[in-house]
C-alpha cells in the first residue's frame, strides 16, 4: 500500500510564499478580491503561518506552512453528512466537489482550519481562464476545497509508470508546492517506502506533527530543530 | 500494488512472424520519414518536443523576465495555451525555484486588460486604435522631428535587447538610453567600483560560505534573484553549517530568516561596516596583505566600538561578537544592497561593506565575492552606441530639452515609479509608450504600441551575475502572441527603419543570431582576442551557422565554474595617481532628526508579492498575504509596537504619513518586528490605471520622496533616510480596513504546535 | 375564580370559538404584519439561492453563524410546547387545559422553522436530499457517523410525533367546528381534520389512549432532539464545543427557553382570550418557581461548563475561555448571565415577581439570554481556532439578519393562521375541566382522572356533534 506524505522543513521555510502561488497556479483556486478576502474568505490551501519569537530588538520570525495535513484519523471525515470527504486508500482525505452540500461541518472540525469555502461561484475573467488546469476541476460555489497533495498529479504519475511498466518511483510525482520551494523545504512521497525521502525526513530527531497531541496522524511531517515546537508551558 | 500485479498477470499480446515484419515494415517506413525531416529537428533541445495532441502537456523552456536576474523555467502548455510555470531544475540562476512574481507571469500573459493594439491619441485627447503601420508612421515621424531631443528609457534587463535599444538611440540619433532597473543597482555598481575597481554587480558565492554578513541586502525579498539566493541560504544555513546575519533597519524578509538581526539605524550601515572593520583590525586575526589592502583602501582610522554602537543603535556586545565570528569564520562574506544602499550615503556605505570582503579574503575566495562578469553581448549588440544612463538623470534630460522631448518609453513605469516625475513628465512634448497594459505612463502616452510579456517572445538575457560565470541565456516564444502585440526588439527595428536609420537586422531574434555569429567569428580568428568569447564555448562548431543554431536550442551559453574570476583592480584608480581612499561613512554626519515633528524614517521597501509594482495587476499577487504583516490587497505601513502605543495607533487604524512634497494615508500595521522611529511601506501600491487588480489600490509611496536627494556619487535618488510625519488619522471604514490574512500576533513561544513524534501518518 | 361564575357550555364555546368568526382588527394588523415578514424571509432566501451563500457574513474560520445559532434557538423554543404539555399532561397538571394547544402549536411552527435554518444554512441548497437515506442508483447513503444526520432524524421524528401530538387531541374540536360551519369548503377542511369523529365512547377511549401513549413517548423524543443538536458542537474536536455536558446543558436550556416562550405566550392568551379563571395567579406562582428552578439549573450547568474549562488550563480552550469572559464577547456573555439567571432569579424569588407581567417580561429577557447563548456557543469557538494564525471575527450580513427577523414573522404568521382555523384553546379538554370542577381552588381526586376536581356541575356534551 502507498501512503502519500509530506515532509517540510521549517528550518529551511524562508516564507516566501512562492509555494503558495504555485498551488493557486496549479489547483485553479479562485481569488476572492479584496472585499471577499477583508471577510476572511481568501481561499489558498496553503498558508505561511508567521510568530514572533521574543522583543525588539531580539525578535525573530518563524515561518510554518500549514495546509491540509491530510490525517490518518481525520476529524473532518466522520462529520461530513454526505461522505463528501474520505479517507482514500492512499491515504488522501479526498474531497468530492459534486456531493458537496456544503454544511461547512468538516471545516469547523479540522483542527489546523485548512478548508477553504467557496462562497460564490468562481470568476476567471476572460482570458485568465485560459490559465485553468484542464486536470483540475473549478468548483462552484458553496463546496468546501481543500489541498488535495495534487491528486491530479499523484495520478498523472501513476498513469505514466503504468505505461511505462514500472512502479512509481520516489520523486515522480511532485506536488506543486514541493516543485517551486526554491530553498527545497518539502518533499513529498510514500511514507509507507522506508527508502522515500519523506520516509527519511520523518524519521529526523527533528521531525514532528502538528498538534501532535491530537493524534489526527497528519500525513504531513514538519521538521525543526528549534525549541518552538514544544507546548507552551 | 495490486492493480499492476493484476496488469503483469495479463496474457501479453503474442506477435506471429508476419506481424513481426509488419511492425518493421512500419517502423523502416517511419525511420524514412523521420530521415526526410530537416536535420535541425534532430538536435537535442532541452525542451522536450511533443506532438502536441489536444489535452497532452507540453512543457516549454523560458526565462522568466519578471525581474532581469535570468531565472529559467519551464512553461507547462496544454492546446497552446501555457499552464503553470515551473523552475528549470537546471537552471543557470535558480536551479528549479521560482518566486512568487515568477509564477504570476501567467497571469500577466493571460490578463483581461492587457493593451491589445497600437493606440494613438486623437483629436478628443482619448487613446484611439490605429493600425501598426500608421502607429510606427507617426512615433517614426516624431522621433525624426527632434532626434536628439529623443530620450529612451528601456526597461529590459541586461542583454543584448538593452543592447539594441542603445544601437536604436544612437542610429536615430538620440541620447544614451536610460536603463529602468532597480534603483540600488547604480549605486552597488559605484559601491564595486570603488572597493573593488571593476563596476560590475559584485557576484556572491554564498552557498559555499559558511558565514555571511549582508549589509542591508533583502536577497530573500526579490533582491537580484530570490529564487537563486534562497537555494544558496538554504546550502549556506543546512544542518547549522553557516549562518546567517542580517544587517538592515527593516525586519525584511531576509532579516526574518537570519539568525542574527542587528535592526541598525537607517543610514548607519556603512559607519557598523566601518566599526566591525576596526574591530577585526584590532583582532589580531587579519593578515598583513589584506590589512594593506585595506588601509590603502581607508588610511583613516575606523570608529571604535562605542561610537559604532552608539551610531548604529545596536548593543556593542552584538557587534563585538559579530566581528569575532567572522574572525573565527573559515570563509565569511560581507554583500551589500538594498537599503544600505538607498541613502545619500549609500557608496560610501556600499564600498565601506565591500571593503570588508578585502579584509577578510574573500574576493576571489570560494565562498566570496567575485566579479560580476558577462559574454558583453549587450555590447556586441549596441556595437559603438553609448552606455546607458541611470533613471535618475531622466527628469534633468528632460528639463534640459526644453518641452519638446520626445519620450520612448518601452517596459518601464516612470511616472509610478521615479519620485516628483510629473514635472518632468509634463514637458515631454511626445510619449510614446511601448506596454502590455495601461501603467500610469502608458495612460499619459500620446502613442501606445503593445508588446508581447516574457512568454510570448523570444527571449535573449545576460542573467543577473549572481554566480560569477558569464552566460547568455536565450528562449523560443512559449505560446503564440496574444492579439497584435510585438515584440520590443521587433519594435525597436521597425521604429528605426521607419525613422529612415534601419538596423542590419529585420527582427530582435536575428539581431542576437547576429551577434552569436560575430561572437564565433571574432573568437575562431583570435582566441586570445579581447570581448571574445573563451574559447572553450565554441568548441565542436563547425561553422558560425551550426554555433548559432546550437546555441539557440541549447537555450545560450553558459560558461563554467573556471570563468569565474575577482574584480580587476585597475593599476591606478581614476587614472589620477595613487588612491585618495574612499569616501569613510564614519566621517559623514548623520542627518539630524528634524525638531519638533514627531519624525520617523521612512523606508521604501520591496515586498514579494508586489516586487516594484509590476506584481500589482495579478490577482494571485494581489490576494497573497505579505509574509510578515499578511496583509492582502493594498498598502499599509508597518509602525512599531512601542511608536504605535505612544502614538495611539491600533493596528489597522489609518494613519497619514507627511512628507516634504505631500502625504498619504494608509492603514497602519503594527508589529513588535520595526524598528522604533522606523515606518515602513512597500512601493508598488497606488497605480492609476495598471489593469483592474491594480487600479486605485493602495497608496505609491514613491510620492513622499523628493527628487533633489541624491545618492552622493551617482545619479541615483536617495530612497532612504527620508523623514516623514506620523499622525493617527481615524479608525478605519469598513472599506478601508486593511486586509489581513494572519491575525494571530502570537509569540512563539505561545505557538500552539504541541508536539508528538511522528508516527508516519498510519491510520 | 369562583364557580359561580361557571359558564355554560354554549358560552364557553361562544368565547372560545366565536373568536374564529369575528374578524378583529388588532389579529388583523398583527396578521399582515406578519405576513410581510415573511415576505422579507422569503426574499432573503430567494436572494442567498441566487447569489450564493457568500451572501452571509459567515466566513473562514467562523463557517457556521446566525443560521445554525437560530437553528439551536427555534428548536430550543419548541420544547415549549410538545415537552411541557406532555409532562403536564403525565402529571395530570390541571390547568394545562387551556395552555397545551397553543403550547403544541408552537412547538410544531418552531420546530418547521428551525428545521429550515440548517437547509437555509447549506451552501447547496438544491441538493439537500443527499442527507436523507432515500434508495438511488449511485447506492450512496448518506454518513450515519455525522451528527447532522442523527439531527434530521431526530428532527424528522420529532416534528411528526408534534404534529400527532398536536393533531390527536384537535380532533374533536375540528368536530365541533365542522357541525358549527356552513356547507363548503371551510365545513370541508374541518371534516377532513375531524376525520369522522362522531363522539362515541369507543373514539373517547381511543383518543384519551393514544394521547396518553404519545404524551409519554414524546418527551423522550424532545429530550433526544436537543441532546443531539447539542451534539453537532460537542461531536467535534473544537476547544469550546468538545464537552460531555452539552447534552443535558442543551436540554436544560431548551426547556428554560421553553417556559420563557411559555411564560409569554400565557400571559398573552390570558388576556387576550380572557382566561383569568384558567390561567389565575397561582398557575403563573407555579410555574414561575418552574421558571426560577431552571434558571438556576441553567446556571449550575453554565458554571459547570465553564469552572472545568478553566479549571483544565487546556491552552485551546482556555483560549476560547477567554475572549468569552474577558474578550470580545465579554458584553454578550455578562448580558447573558444577566438576563438568564441574576433577573429571573431577583425577579422570581418573590411572590409578587410570579405574577403575569413580570414574568413575562423576564420570559422575555431569557428569550434574549438564551439566543446569546447560542451566539457564545458557536462563534467564540470558531473565531478562536486552535492555530491562532486563523484567528477571525464574524459580522452577520443584512441577509442573515433578514432571514432571523423574517423567520419570526413565518412563524406569527403560521401560529396567526391556525388561530384564525381552529380554537387555540381546546374546547373539550376545557369542558372536560369543566365536569372536573375547573376552578383550581377546589381539591380532592376523582377516581378516573385523578385531576383536581370538585363538585361537578356542569352537564357535558359528549362530543362536538350538537
Amino acid at each position: 500500500m502507498t501512503r502519500w506524505g509530506m515532509a517540510i522543513d521549517l528550518d529551511r521555510c524562508t516564507g516566501c510564499e512562492a509555494c503558495v502561488v504555485a498551488c493557486a497556479a496549479e489547483n485553479n483556486i479562485q481569488t476572492v478580491g479584496e472585499e471577499q478576502a477583508r471577510e476572511g474568505r481568501a481561499m489558498h490551501w496553503l498558508r505561511i503561518e508567521r510568530y514572533y519569537e521574543g522583543e525588539f530588538p531580539n525578535v525573530r520570525t518563524r515561518f510554518m506552512p500549514v495546509l491540509c495535513q491530510q490525517c490518518g484519523a481525520a476529524p473532518c471525515e466522520p462529520v461530513c453528512p454526505v461522505y463528501a470527504t474520505y479517507r482514500n486508500p492512499e491515504g488522501l482525505n479526498a474531497m468530492v466537489y459534486s456531493r458537496c452540500i456544503g454544511t461547512r461541518f468538516c471545516a469547523n472540525n479540522c483542527p489546523y482550519t485548512v478548508r477553504v469555502f467557496n462562497w460564490f461561484d468562481a470568476e476567471f475573467p476572460a482570458p485568465l481562464d485560459s490559465q485553468l488546469n484542464p486536470d483540475v476541476s473549478v468548483r462552484p460555489g458553496g463546496v468546501m476545497e481543500k489541498c488535495t497533495f495534487c491528486v491530479q498529479r499523484i495520478q498523472a504519475g501513476k498513469d505514466e509508470a503504468a505505461q511505462e511498466e514500472r512502479d512509481v518511483a520516489d520523486g515522480d510525482i511532485r506536488t506543486a508546492c514541493q516543485q517551486s520551494c526554491p530553498t527545497k523545504a518539502i518533499t513529498f512521497g510514500d511514507l509507507e517506502d522506508p527508502d522515500s525521502e519523506v520516509s527519511k525526513w520523518a524519521e529526523s530527531p527533528r521531525a514532528f506533527s502538528l498538534l501532535g497531541d491530537l493524534d489526527t496522524r497528519p500525513g504531513v511531517v514538519y521538521l525543526s530543530g528549534s525549541e518552538w515546537r514544544e507546548p507552551a508551558e | 500494488m495490486s492493480g499492476n500485479d493484476g496488469k503483469r498477470g495479463e496474457p501479453r499480446v503474442t506477435i506471429g512472424r508476419r506481424d513481426f515484419f509488419k511492425v518493421y515494415a512500419a517502423a523502416g517506413v517511419a525511420v524514412l520519414q523521420g530521415c526526410r525531416r530537416r536535420d535541425e529537428e534532430w538536435i537535442e533541445s532541452p525542451v522536450r518536443r511533443s506532438t502536441a495532441l489536444p489535452g497532452a502537456s507540453v512543457w516549454r523552456r523560458s526565462i522568466c523576465g519578471q525581474c532581469g536576474a535570468g531565472c529559467e523555467i519551464e512553461v507547462r502548455t496544454v492546446d497552446r495555451l501555457a499552464k503553470k510555470i515551473e523552475g528549470l531544475p537546471e537552471g543557470f540562476v535558480n536551479a528549479g525555484g521560482v518566486c512568487a512574481l515568477g509564477h504570476s507571469a501567467l497571469q500577466e500573459l493571460y490578463h483581461p486588460d492587457r493593451v491589445t493594439e497600437p493606440m494613438r491619441r486623437g483629436a478628443s485627447g482619448e487613446l484611439e486604435p490605429v493600425s501598426w503601420e500608421e502607429a510606427l508612421e507617426s512615433a517614426a515621424t516624431a522621433i525624426a522631428a527632434a532626434p536628439d531631443a529623443t530620450t529612451v528609457v528601456a526597461g529590459a534587463p541586461p542583454g543584448p535587447l538593452l543592447g539594441l535599444w542603445r544601437r536604436f538611440a544612437a542610429s536615430v540619433g538620440a541620447q544614451a538610453p536610460v536603463h529602468w532597473q532597480p534603483a540600488d543597482v547604480v549605486v552597488e555598481r559605484e559601491a564595486a567600483r570603488l572597493a573593488f575597481g571593476e563596476a560590475t554587480r559584485p557576484a556572491y558565492d554564498m552557498a559555499r560560505s559558511d558565514y555571511v554578513l549582508s549589509i542591508g541586502a533583502p536577497f530573500l525579498d526579490g533582491w537580484r534573484s530570490a529564487a537563486h539566493f534562497a537555494g544558496a541560504w538554504a546550502e549556506l544555513t543546512a544542518d547549522r553549517r553557516g549562518k546567517l546575519v542580517q544587517v538592515e533597519a527593516r525586519h525584511s524578509l531576509t532579516a526574518a530568516n537570519a539568525d542574527d538581526w542587528l535592526p541598525v539605524r537607517p543610514g548607519s550601515e556603512g559607519f557598523l561596516a566601518r566599526g566591525v572593520a576596526g574591530l577585526l583590525l584590532g583582532s589580531g586575526t587579519v593578515g598583513e596583505a589584506e590589512r594593506a589592502a585595506y588601509e590603502t583602501l581607508y588610511p583613516e582610522a575606523p570608529p571604535d566600538l562605542a561610537a559604532t554602537a552608539e551610531r548604529c543603535g545596536i548593543d556593542a556586545n552584538r557587534i563585538e561578537r559579530l566581528a569575532a565570528e567572522l574572525s573565527r569564520a573559515e570563509r565569511p562574506l560581507v554583500m551589500v544592497g538594498g537599503s544600505a544602499l538607498d541613502g545619500g550615503n549609500g557608496v560610501a556605505a556600499g564600498a565601506a561593506g565591500l571593503a570588508l570582503n578585502a579584509l577578510l579574503g574573500a574576493v576571489g575566495r570560494e565562498g566570496g565575492v567575485f566579479a560580476g562578469v558577462d559574454f558583453g553581448f549587450e555590447d556586441r549588440v549596441a556595437g559603438d552606441a553609448e552606455a546607458t544612463v541611470p533613471p535618475a538623470t531622466l527628469s534633468d534630460r528632460l528639463d534640459g530639452a526644453g518641452g519638446s522631448n520626445v519620450l520612448v518609453v518601452s517596459e518601464a513605469d516612470p511616472l509610478h515609479g521615479m519620485p516628483g516625475f510629473e514635472a518632468a513628465f509634463k514637458g515631454a512634448s511626445t510619449v510614446i509608450a511601448l506596454s502590455a497594459f495601461f501603467d500610469d505612463t502608458t495612460l499619459q502616452a500620446d502613442l501606445v504600441l503593445p508588446i508581447q510579456t516574457d512568454l510570448e517572445r523570444f527571449q535573449a538575457v545576460e542573467p543577473d551575475p549572481v554566480r560569477g560565470i558569464p552566460a547568455l541565456l536565450i528562449a523560443s516564444p512559449t505560446v503564440a502572441p496574444r492579439s497584435e502585440a510585438r515584440h520590443p526588439g521587433d519594435v525597436a527595428l521597425a521604429l528605426a527603419a521607419a525613422a529612415g536609420s534601419a538596423l542590419p537586422w529585420p527582427g530582435f531574434q536575428e539581431a542576437v543570431e547576429a551577434s552569436l555569429s560575430d561572437a564565433f567569428t571574432a573568437t575562431r580568428a583570435d582566441a586570445e582576442g579581447a570581448g571574445a568569447l573563451p574559447a572553450l564555448l565554441i568548441t565542436g562548431a563547425l561553422n558560425a551557422r551550426q554555433f548559432v543554431r546550437r546555441t539557440t536550442d541549447a537555450g545560450g551559453l553558459v560558461g563554467t565554474a573556471e570563468m569565474r574570476r575577482a574584480p580587476v583592480r585597475p593599476a591606478q584608480v581614476d587614472g589620477e595617481g595613487a588612491p585618495a581612499g574612499l569616501p569613510d561613512p564614519a566621517s559623514m554626519a548623520a542627518s539630524a532628526a528634524p525638531a519638533g515633528v514627531e519624525s520617523f524614517t521612512l523606508i521604501p521597501f520591496e515586498s514579494v508579492k508586489l516586487g516594484d509594482g509590476r506584481g500589482a495587476n495579478r490577482p494571485w499577487l494581489q490576494e497573497l498575504p505579505d509574509p510578515l504583516s499578511t496583509v492582502m490587497w493594498g498598502s499599509w505601513a508597518e509602525v512599531a509596537t512601542e511608536d504605535a502605543d505612544r502614538l495611539g495607533i491600533h493596528g489597522g487604524d489609518i494613519v497619514r504619513l507627511t512628507g516634504t512634497a505631500a502625504e498619504i494615508d494608509l492603514p497602519a500595521i503594527v508589529l513588535p518586528t520595526v524598528r522604533p522611529g522606523c515606518v515602513g511601506v512597500p512601493v508598488g501600491g497606488g497605480h492609476a490605471d495598471y489593469g483592474r487588480y491594480a487600479r486605485g489600490r493602495g497608496v505609491n509611496v514613491n510620492a513622499l520622496l523628493s527628487t533633489d536627494r541624491h545618492v552622493a556619487g551617482v545619479g541615483a535618488f536617495a530612497r532612504g533616510g527620508v523623514r516623514v510625519r506620523v499622525e493617527r488619522l481615524r479608525r478605519p471604514r469598513r472599506s478601508e480596513r486593511p486586509v489581513i490574512y494572519g491575525r494571530g500576533l502570537r509569540q512563539a513561544e505561545e505557538i500552539p504546535v504541541g508536539w508528538a513524534p511522528h508516527d508516519g501518518g498510519k491510520a | 375564580m369562583t364557580a359561580e361564575s361557571q359558564p355554560s357550555a354554549a358560552a364557553l364555546d361562544g368565547q372560545l370559538l366565536g373568536r374564529l368568526d369575528r374578524r378583529r382588527p388588532g389579529l388583523l394588523v398583527g396578521s399582515l404584519a406578519s405576513g410581510a415578514l415573511a415576505l422579507v424571509f422569503i426574499y432573503c432566501w430567494g436572494y442567498q439561492i441566487a447569489n450564493g451563500i457568500g451572501v452571509t457574513g459567515i466566513n473562514r474560520p467562523v463557517f457556521w453563524g446566525f443560521y445554525i445559532i437560530n437553528f439551536v434557538f427555534w428548536i430550543g423554543i419548541s420544547h415549549a410546547g410538545t415537552l411541557i404539555s406532555a409532562i403536564l399532561r403525565v402529571t395530570k397538571a390541571e390547568w394545562r387545559r387551556p395552555v397545551t394547544r397553543s403550547a403544541e402549536a408552537i412547538t410544531l411552527f418552531a420546530l418547521a422553522i428551525g428545521g429550515l435554518f440548517p437547509l437555509i444554512h447549506l451552501g447547496r441548497v438544491a441538493i439537500f436530499y443527499y442527507m436523507i437515506p432515500y434508495p438511488n442508483s449511485r447506492m450512496l447513503w448518506p454518513n450515519f457517523r455525522s451528527p447532522l444526520v442523527w439531527d434530521i432524524a431526530a428532527i424528522t421524528t420529532y416534528i411528526i410525533g408534534s404534529a400527532l401530538y398536536l393533531f390527536l387531541p384537535l380532533i374533536p374540536d375540528a368536530a365541533v367546528m365542522r357541525d358549527r360551519a356552513a356547507a363548503g369548503l371551510r365545513k370541508r377542511f374541518y371534516a377532513v381534520l375531524a376525520l369522522g369523529w362522531r363522539g362515541t365512547a369507543q373514539q373517547w377511549h381511543s383518543l384519551e389512549w393514544g394521547i396518553r401513549i404519545l404524551a409519554v413517548v414524546i418527551i423522550p423524543v424532545a429530550v433526544s432532539v436537543h441532546t443531539i443538536v447539542s451534539w453537532d458542537f460537542a461531536m467535534t474536536q473544537t476547544p469550546g464545543w468538545k464537552s460531555t455536558i452539552f447534552g443535558p446543558y442543551f436540554v436544560v436550556g431548551a426547556i428554560f427557553s421553553g417556559i420563557a416562550v411559555l411564560m409569554i405566550a400565557m400571559a398573552l392568551l390570558r388576556r387576550g382570550l380572557a382566561l383569568e379563571r384558567f390561567l389565575t395567579d397561582r398557575v403563573f406562582n407555579n410555574l414561575g418557581l418552574l421558571f426560577v428552578t431552571m434558571s438556576l439549573v441553567w446556571g449550575y450547568f453554565t458554571f459547570a461548563e465553564h469552572l472545568t474549562v478553566w479549571y483544565s488550563g487546556d491552552l485551546f480552550e482556555k483560549n476560547v475561555h477567554h475572549v468569552l469572559l474577558h474578550g470580545d464577547f465579554a458584553v454578550p456573555f455578562w448580558t447573558m448571565v444577566v438576563v438568564n439567571l441574576v433577573i429571573p432569579v431577583a425577579v422570581l424569588s418573590f411572590a409578587r415577581g410570579r405574577r403575569p407581567l413580570p414574568t413575562a417580561l423576564v420570559g422575555c429577557g431569557v428569550l434574549v439570554g438564551m439566543w446569546l447563548e447560542r451566539f457564545l456557543i458557536v462563534v467564540p469557538a470558531l473565531s478562536t481556532p486552535r492555530l491562532a494564525y486563523s484567528i477571525g471575527d464574524y459580522m452577520p450580513s443584512w441577509v442573515e439578519l433578514g432571514i432571523m427577523i423574517g423567520a419570526v414573522g413565518v412563524f406569527a404568521c403560521l401560529y396567526f393562521t391556525f388561530t384564525q382555523l381552529l380554537p387555540i384553546v381546546s374546547v373539550w379538554e376545557m369542558r372536560e375541566g369543566w365536569r372536573h370542577g375547573g376552578s383550581d381552588e377546589a381539591g380532592g381526586a376523582t377516581s378516573d382522572a385523578a385531576a383536581t376536581s370538585g363538585t361537578a356541575a356542569a352537564p357535558v356534551p359528549g362530543g362536538g356533534g350538537a
